[in-house]
């Protein structure tokens, strides 16, 4: 572990300034909106030089196979005609936008910003265990961790031979710049009671895009324009959008929503602007689908996956089905519709009367469930109350697509705050940790 | 082959003035193999812009904004339709149609639509789809009583088989949800047919590569009768109408559309 004494020492000074410059989430629940803040572990996560690497290739493998995954499915469907993926899989998936088909975005890149899920094993080994493609959020945390910790400890990074993580924002300007198809760059937030609030006008300043709402976006003929606040109309050429596929045009997809611009999805589809990340991506980060992609990486690059999934089976093949059944208290269960940590059940924890009630579910809705074995992953050390103890945790890795995929070299440490849990999304009461990936 | 002139007006009338109303109309006729355009006039009034797009069906729309406070918007679209240029519309192979073999809310089979799938003699051969959708429109006319206002634009495929009566969307729905009961690939058209009245609904079914028309309200072949707007899973897909505004209060719709051939010297 290299030097770090001095910087935690900081734990508690960071975590104020971090509360002050309002580095918050917010949470819905039961109807209602709080914003809790995001607990701020200050010794890193280590990962050496040459172990990065090896993730950096398979990032990109994977993040590279996803898009060709994305562009076949709304295009020529492939993978489907040659029975890699069943179509079960995807024209049933709730991520699968049927107004998308057929559109091919700007430089056809789909995902521009795909935050990867992994978790380390006890051997060393990484497994992928989610690909999100939508809306991935949570770069701006360590972002902002790393400036205070530099500000806090200037003489631990000179000691220590670490990537410099702020150059997040050079890459995510340089996946806008990429795509744009001529003027403005702008951030399109829902506004301040969204969870990501802090991110969206953090990551404006950063790249200096216009962080804006829907009602300053409208569409004139075949272009897309911001109105500023003179009433002057300038053109946009690149939205980097923070609100999800169903709320962006409420002529093209959930007619309710007021967070959305009308008609942004035609003047996207004539390729008059960009969206990032394309609307339709949910196809490929379904959990039913994560268990095609190594497949897909044989199937659109020829090459071996470099990474992993976590071993995954897939009821809806009845081999993985009686496989299930037989280990079922070795698994664990995911409803592939859920997010954020819900939905998922662990075999073992389940009483005999819920076992019975989910297997007969299962049997039901095959389609609806992966199972998983549970990897025993590797704990990280984290400072609780002085002391030093062992905490689940995983990485969320970021791949930005520029004209060549961009490994961002850090992430998102996310580490369950209870001993007893797995889960270590923020919405569910997890703190977070810088990710140091050391230079050599 | 016939020649078919067609005229096709849609007023939205609003009870209060609406304002900032950003609109799409998907009722513009498709050239494809069956069917071809000669000449088109469309035209929306008020309107600050109209622009032209094709959608994920592949069909021409149309899309604007009406900024300025007003008590109506009228679409009128009109002009000369060659049909029936060939039996069947050519589209893609079996993987690339799949998305018409997944039933979607408006076709969802309940004990109704499943109860009627088995009693369709099923024929599996070559065109045994074709042969099956004919058989199944023939148990169609003997279910089912045409009565408007029995059922609305929400009615499900199920629901309206349960009553007994519905009419050409219900009709539509009904036999693409007994055909997705088999997954067989099949989509929802909503078009005009000759005569006068309001727009009309069929089904096309997935044949060797191409799509094949059916009446079940009528209990015929398409052929050269209609004019093909859009295509879609289900009526949710071939909504002609979109709009966003602001103000208008209730909204009342008026369509009036004529369809008639072309005789010689006219």
């Amino acid at each position: 572990m290299p030097e770090n004494r001095e910087l935690v020492q900081h734990t508690e000074a960071i975590n104020g300034l971090l509360a002050r410059y309002g580095v918050k989430f917010g949470i819905y629940k039961n109807g209602e909106f709080r914003e809790q803040l995001f607990p701020f572990d200050a010794v890193p996560r280590v990962i050496e030089a040459d172990a990065f690497a090896v993730l950096e290739k398979g990032l990109k493998q994977r993040v590279m196979a996803l898009n060709a995954f994305i562009r076949d499915i709304y295009g020529e469907k492939r993978i489907v005609r040659d029975r890699v993926v069943p179509e079960e899989f995807i024209f049933a998936s709730s991520g699968y936008l049927l107004p998308c088909e057929g559109v091919v975005p700007s430089k056809g890149i789909y995902a521009h910003i795909a935050g990867i899920d992994l978790v380390e094993g006890k051997d060393g080994s990484w497994y992928v265990l989610e690909d999100n493609l939508r809306v991935p959020s949570g770069a701006s945390y360590p972002m902002i961790a790393r400036e205070l910790c530099r500000r806090a400890s200037p003489r631990t990074f000179q000691q220590n031979a670490i990537e410099d993580n702020r150059n997040y924002a050079r890459l995510l300007r340089a996946a806008m710049d990429h795509v744009n198809t001529g003027g403005h760059t702008v951030i399109l937030t829902p506004g301040r009671y969204n969870a990501a609030y802090f991110e969206h006008s953090y990551l404006a300043e950063k790249t200096g895009a216009h962080l804006v709402t829907g009602s300053e976006l409208t569409v004139e003929h075949d272009h897309l324009y911001f109105i500023d606040y003179t009433g002057r109309k300038e053109r946009v050429g690149v939205v980097y959008r923070r609100i999800s596929d169903e709320y962006l045009d409420p002529m093209a997809f959930n007619p309710q929503s007021l967070i959305g611009i009308p008609q942004i999805f035609d003047v996207y589809r004539k390729g008059n602007v960009a969206l990032m990340n394309a609307p339709g991506n949910g196809v490929a980060d379904d959990k039913g689908i994560y268990y095609f992609v190594p497949k897909m990486v044989k199937y659109y690059l020829g090459e071996e996956p470099i990474l992993q999934n976590a071993p995954t089976y897939l009821p809806f093949y009845e081999e993985d089905m009686k496989y299930v059944l037989a280990h079922f208290d070795d698994l664990v269960l995911k409803d592939v519709a859920e997010a954020g940590g819900y939905g998922v059940l662990f075999g073992s924890k389940l009483s005999r009367q819920e076992k019975e009630d989910f297997i007969a579910l299962l049997k039901r809705e095959p389609r609806r469930f992966i199972a998983q074995e549970v990897i025993d992953f590797k704990d990280l050390p984290i400072l609780d109350d002085g002391k030093m103890v062992e905490r689940k945790a995983d990485l969320r890795a970021f791949v930005l697509m520029g004209q060549e995929p961009m490994v961002w070299r850090s992430g998102l440490t996310r580490f369950s705050r209870r001993a007893d849990s797995f889960i270590v999304n923020s919405s569910q009461g997890g703190g977070f940790k810088d990710t140091w990936v050391l230079s050599r | 082959m016939r020649e078919l002139q067609f005229d096709y007006r849609m007023t939205i009338a609003f009870e209060l003035p609406a304002s900032n109303h950003r609109f799409s109309f998907r009722c513009i006729p498709a050239g494809g193999c069956c069917q071809q355009v000669v000449s088109l006039h469309n035209e929306v009034t008020p309107c600050d812009f109209l622009s032209y797009n094709r959608d994920s069906f592949g069909r021409l729309y149309c899309y604007g904004r009406a900024t300025a406070p007003h008590q109506a918007l009228t679409l009128h679209i009109s002009g000369l339709v060659l049909t029936g240029l060939a039996p069947g519309e050519r589209t893609g192979p079996l993987h690339q149609v799949g998305i018409y073999r997944v039933p979607t809310p408006l076709t969802e089979a309940g004990e109704a639509v499943r109860a009627l799938a088995d009693a369709v003699p099923w024929e599996s051969h070559e065109d045994g789809a074709l042969r099956s959708a004919e058989a199944l429109m023939t148990l169609l006319r003997a279910r089912m009583t045409y009565a408007p206002g029995t059922t609305g634009v929400r009615t499900t495929a199920e629901e309206a088989l349960q009553q007994g009566s519905g009419v050409c969307q219900d009709y539509a729905h009904i036999m693409l949800a007994v055909l997705r009961t088999r997954r067989i690939p099949c989509r929802y058209c909503a078009g005009l047919m000759i005569g006068e009245g309001e727009s009309h609904a069929w089904v096309e079914v997935y044949s060797g590569g191409c799509w094949v028309a059916f009446d079940p309200t009528n209990h015929q072949l398409v052929g050269d009768s209609c004019i093909l707007f859009a295509p879609g899973r289900d009526a949710a897909d071939c909504a002609i109408n979109q709009g966003v505004l602001t103000g208008g209060g209730k909204q009342t719709l008026h369509i009036t559309a004529t369809v008639r051939e072309m005789t010689e010297g006219a």
